[in-house]
């Protein structure tokens, strides 16, 4: 009942996107599309090195709303996300999010090496096809924009995130909490460069403070209680497996490339490596993605 | 009879040989790799120093469609009035930091025909961008002569009914490299044949801010 309550309301959002875009006059829509593969090689962030699940998945996504201009520099856009996820392997993760993000820029002049700040929000709904890891999802975030040259632009950018684990079943006896309630600051520094017309490369190093989940093979319980208040049984992955909270550190390399087919599509490549730290414990994931994007 | 002799010879010496006969200069402009090059703009500058001055009536258009300027190089002449209309269906925010004219069209909406008339009094170049649409780019090149022409995509520019004279011939492009032969002293038009006057340049590598989305998602103005 309460699922169906959520997707209402998630519903309900949606149509007031629309509604809210339909209706502008002067405002600019906004259409991203995106279909992506990718593979990853701990999907379940193990520690444990013997633990470590790999698979690949296919993910379209889109966004679509609008842009308001507010005033000569300074614009809203709100936009409706939809994304879809499917693994090969462990279809337990397939997923299903919508959302909604709104975000106010303002551009301090005139000009393309102008800088612009970005404040923006969002609130979504991820289900997943292993119910326990359903969750709301809330974001808000700061970015600061600068282009440096027609070639070479660079953001800086700041989120707090807020995950609401909204399934409770699965606790284990003993332990208090949801392991997907999380709580994280991230803050990212991304930069891109155009090495021809079509060609654009793109570095970013991204640190994130706060919650992860960790799925490994445990039998001694009272070894997880030393490091983890939150903790489930989860069978997402087709096995008997423990699901917790940590508290950690990570760091999160992205480096990209981007081949523009003509001035809407670009097809790109990018590798992700992630490195995690707990008080005790590292745990570290390999991420190859391709996608298709267009831009309307 | 002498009087009807003398005007048909005076006749035929205004009409095909005399001061007012009138050719057209024909160029083609290639870059070193002998590729035709298109956007260049050729002039021709009357070597007596003897210009004809714009009238002030004279209007011409760059358009925005698809969130381009169209078109991307335009040529006038000193005086000249361009208007900025907005054939999309959302708002633009033109302006010009340039030298030679600077200007800004705050956001306006969708509109043709003779809106935001800028006129353009002093030559050089101005380079055209759009505040919301980082990747719109367009040059305008005021000169001070009426006789100018723009490639087209097979690199061919006509200058039509040019007056005989001697000229001064240049061209043009927004990347050409200063070291490009760019100049022809004396190009002298006279009765017959049309003029030619065909050029090769070298042309910078120019990058422009890129429209299609980035692996990161960023890239341009959100």
């Amino acid at each position: 009942m309460i699922n169906k309550v959520r997707y209402v309301v998630s519903g309900l959002l949606l149509v007031f996107v629309f509604c809210q875009t339909a209706s502008a006059e002067w405002g600019e829509w906004v259409l991203n599309t995106s279909l992506e593969g990718g593979f990853e090689d701990n999907i379940n962030f193990a520690i444990d090195k013997n633990g470590r699940l790999s698979d690949i998945a296919i993910s379209p996504s889109i966004v679509f709303g609008r842009y308001y201009q507010l005033g000569d520099y300074t614009r809203l856009r709100i936009v409706a996300d939809l994304k879809a996820k499917a693994y090969k392997r462990y279809d337990g993760l397939d997923s299903l999010s919508s959302g909604v993000d709104v975000a106010v820029t303002h551009k301090f002049g005139l000009g393309q090496e102008v800088p612009w700040l970005r404040v923006h929000s969002f609130a979504g709904y991820l289900a997943v096809n292993e119910s326990l890891r359903n969750s709301w999802l809330y974001n808000g975030g700061v970015a600061f924009g600068k282009r440096f040259s027609e070639r070479f632009d660079m953001l800086l950018s700041y989120d707090f995130i807020y995950r609401n684990g909204s399934n409770n079943k699965n606790v284990a006896e003993g332990f208090l909490g949801n392991p997907f309630d999380q709580v994280g600051h991230k803050g990212t520094l991304s930069l891109s460069y155009l090495l021809t017309e079509r060609l654009l490369a793109s570095l970013s190093y991204s640190v994130y403070s706060g919650d992860i989940t960790s799925t490994n093979e445990h039998n001694d319980m009272l070894k997880l209680a030393n490091f983890t208040k939150a903790l489930v049984w989860d069978e997402t992955f087709k096995r008997h497996l423990w699901t917790y909270k940590l508290n950690a550190l990570s760091n999160e390399f992205t480096i990209g490339l981007s081949y523009a087919l003509n001035g809407h599509t670009s097809v790109n490549v990018s590798y992700i490596r992630v490195d995690g730290y707990t008080s005790d414990l590292h745990y570290y994931d390999n991420l190859v993605l391709t996608s298709i994007k267009y831009t309307f | 009879m002498k009087r009807l002799a003398f005007t048909v010879v005076i006749l035929y010496y205004l009409l095909l040989g005399g001061v007012g006969y009138c050719q057209d200069l024909i160029s083609e402009v290639k870059d070193n790799d002998g590729n035709m090059v298109e956007y260049a703009v050729i002039t021709a500058i009357p070597r007596s120093g003897e210009v004809k001055k714009a009238d002030k009536e004279i209007i011409s258009v760059i358009d925005q469609v698809d969130k381009t300027f169209i078109d991307f190089v335009t040529p006038i002449m000193v005086g000249t009035t361009l208007s900025f209309p907005n054939s999309d269906k959302i708002r633009h925010h033109v302006y010009s930091l340039s030298e030679a004219k600077k200007f800004e069209i705050p956001l306006y909406p969708p509109g043709k025909g003779k809106v935001n008339p800028v006129t353009f009094d002093k030559p050089g170049v101005v380079v055209l961008g759009c505040n919301i649409h980082d990747w719109m780019k367009a040059y305008i090149y005021i000169v001070e002569t009426p006789f100018f022409a723009k490639t087209d995509k097979g690199g061919k520019a006509i200058i039509k009914n040019i007056p005989a004279g001697e000229y001064k011939v240049e061209v043009w492009h927004p990347h050409i490299k200063k070291s490009s032969a760019s100049v022809k002293e004396t190009v002298v038009i006279s009765k017959g044949s049309d003029m030619k006057a065909d050029f090769a340049i070298e042309l910078k590598k120019v990058l422009s801010v890129r429209r299609a989305p980035g692996s990161l998602g960023g890239g341009v103005y959100p």
